[in-house]
């Protein structure tokens, strides 16, 4: 598994490579080592409809450049600074998906500039600004990262971002655990569970992209959560516990709203909401009961198990802990009596689906593969 | 739960579709991206899909991984074919603006969700509403998410995730919202008037579904496709349909 993944990085830098080697170094190559139909492509003219902020007031401003196959959007802007504009603003760094500095929004999306290849955003995305009207005209739009304060341009303000990810205590912490003489070994499959959400170079993308984050200020956000998973997983660390506890709430993992978006953009593959997820399950299976979201997901499982179906009348009573829960019943009433009023509530009447045993039988099967207590036995190699 | 209770009770239900030799047609987007999810988690791990078969053959079901699974915009779009729709229609929609309200699970993740040729910016929506004689509205809200999944757990992000949506809708002139998936569909109207008092904003942004647009093209009575029974009153709709509707 670790091999694999690593492999297929250093193939895809490699195969950006390839490309770059094509486009700028023609010349110096044998024809056969390149492709043809780099050989034959003629560079194209694109324009680059880039937020800038002028004398404090932002406004867009269309850049045209000569773009050839391979020419990162990294590049491009290299390049209208250098030719056209030195005021322009932005971050960059290693150029090369490490150091996460070139975050921004391109087309409408959270990327690293130094990611993608210019010409590809022009053949594959269908942007408004590429569709009919706009159809003579190449234009690819940059703005800053969303969710996060501008300071000039293409730059943001990442404060709130490592606010947030301050919160959940981002280092190891050993505890009481006695410290090795040497250093902490773990094996391959502990390391397995943790490498995805140590992947993270932290640049911001899935911040600012996360819908959560964009409703919720609050809200840890993927980065962080991602971040203190790995923490979770980590058999060095002595604070499981506590760490579940910290973002088993309202504005830690249960703010999440599936929406994906962390995981689309996420330019090394973390996932993060798959991490966000496992932290819920964790905290569920350690019995939590007492959030919205681990009611909501107990109520969803036992009905499920009861009958084989939802039963969406029990479902956001059971959300908010019972009928009991007056600021809870005040909550959910008002959007129960408007489906009541417009014949759209669901029958009162639930019934089981036909063969519930055998619903019954799945939940019992795996039932017994319940969560593992983090495996933080020492490791012997010897 | 352990996600596998999950992925065996959906490969249960793709089962029961494949025993009758048929397809799975969804009308949620939200459905469509679970049951896709999990078939692509088991079409690509052999052993994983043994291992949820091996419960399920001991109830007299089998999956293989085929089963077609389809949301019903798709099947409009592909199989039916947009042109064949249009040859059905019996009244065009000119004159309306509509913004459409896709749904994460029908767009996201993009690695398993390869229906659009463009994830990023999804256009099968839009190309009905064209063919239907609508004019799109395009807003950066159309694919993110309509705040449903936290309803419970944060009401107030989850209206003001709905309500940014709505108004942006709105700014851009749309007469409606049109949306493939239920889920979006009760967030973005049944629970409205709340998102509007909260965010003391007037929005009264009718939402219909995917189906009932295209019904009234059909020419299906509104009362029929139960346009009335939704929260948001879609009269201010409905007028606008008969001012520029052309009979074909």
């Amino acid at each position: 598994m670790v091999s694999m993944k690593k492999v297929s990085r250093s193939k895809k830098i490699d195969q950006k490579k390839g490309q770059k080697t094509t486009s700028k170094n023609i010349k110096g190559l044998q024809k056969s080592e390149v492709s043809e139909k780099n050989v034959k492509e003629p560079s194209q003219e694109i324009t680059f409809r880039i937020q800038r902020v002028i004398q404090g007031k932002t406004e867009m401003r269309d850049y045209k450049i000569e773009v050839g196959r391979g020419d990162t959007i990294l590049d491009c802007l290299d390049k209208i600074r250098d030719d056209l504009d030195p005021s322009l603003s932005f971050r960059r760094n290693c150029r090369n998906t490490i150091c996460g500095s070139c975050a921004m929004t391109i087309n409408g999306r959270a990327r690293l500039a130094c990611k993608e290849h210019a010409l590809n955003l022009i053949d594959k995305e269908t942007t408004k600004e590429n569709t009919k009207e706009n159809a003579k005209e190449k234009i690819i739009t940059i703005t800053p990262m969303r969710n996060m304060p501008v300071v000039k341009d293409l730059v943001n303000d990442m404060t709130s971002f490592w606010n947030q990810y301050k919160k959940i205590k981002p280092w190891v912490d050993t505890g009481d655990k006695p410290l090795p003489e040497k250093e902490f070994l773990m094996s391959i499959e502990q390391f397995q569970e943790l490498e995805q959400s140590a992947d993270c170079i932290m640049c911001g993308l899935c911040y600012a992209d996360s819908n959560g984050v964009e409703a919720e200020k609050e809200f840890l956000g993927p980065a962080a959560l991602a971040r203190a998973y790995r923490l979770i997983a980590d058999p060095r660390d002595a604070k499981q516990e506590e760490r579940i506890k910290a973002v088993d709430n309202k504005h830690g993992t249960w703010d999440c709203m599936h929406c994906f978006y962390c995981t689309e953009v996420c330019p090394v593959d973390v996932d993060p909401l798959a991490q966000i997820l496992k932290i819920r399950k964790m905290a569920v299976e350690k019995g939590s009961t007492k959030t919205r979201g681990a009611m909501h997901h107990l109520t969803f499982i036992k009905s499920v198990k009861d009958s084989g179906i939802l039963n969406e009348n029990k479902l956001p009573i059971g959300s908010i802990g019972g009928i009991f829960n007056i600021v809870g019943m005040f909550e959910i009433t008002p959007v129960g009596f408007r489906m009541l009023t417009h014949g759209k509530m669901p029958s009162l009447i639930h019934h089981k689906i036909p063969k519930i045993e055998d619903v019954r039988e799945i939940f019992n099967h795996f039932k017994k593969e319940s969560f593992k207590k983090k495996d933080d036995s020492p490791v012997n190699y010897q | 739960m352990q996600p596998k209770v999950g992925d065996a009770l959906n490969a249960r239900s793709l089962a029961m579709a494949s025993q009758l030799g048929l397809p799975l047609l969804t009308q949620c987007s939200t459905c469509q991206g679970v049951f896709s999810q999990v078939q692509h988690r088991l079409k690509s791990n052999p052993d994983y899909l043994k291992e949820i078969n091996n419960v399920l053959q001991h109830q007299g079901y089998s999956y293989n991984g085929k089963t077609d699974i389809k949301h019903l915009l798709w099947v409009l779009v592909n199989d039916y074919g947009l042109e064949n729709v249009q040859k059905k229609i019996k009244y065009s929609l000119k004159g309306t603006k509509l913004a459409a309200f896709y749904g994460c699970y029908l767009l996201r993740p993009s690695s398993v969700m390869q229906f659009e040729k463009d994830p990023v910016h999804p256009t099968s929506m839009e190309n009905i509403f064209t063919m239907l004689g609508a004019e799109p509205v395009m807003y950066d809200g159309r694919t993110k998410c309509c705040g449903f999944p936290i309803s419970m757990m944060d009401k107030e992000a989850s209206f003001r995730m709905a309500g940014a949506n709505l108004l942006e809708a709105k700014k851009l002139g749309a007469d409606a919202m049109v949306t493939p998936c239920p889920l979006c569909h009760l967030n973005l109207d049944a629970r409205q008037p709340e998102v509007a008092s909260f965010l003391k904003e007037k929005i009264d942004m009718p939402v219909l579904h995917l189906s009932q647009l295209v019904g009234l093209a059909l020419g299906v009575e509104p009362k029929k496709l139960k346009l009335d029974k939704h929260i948001v009153d879609t009269s201010s709709f409905l007028k606008k349909f008969e001012e520029g509707k052309i009979q074909k």
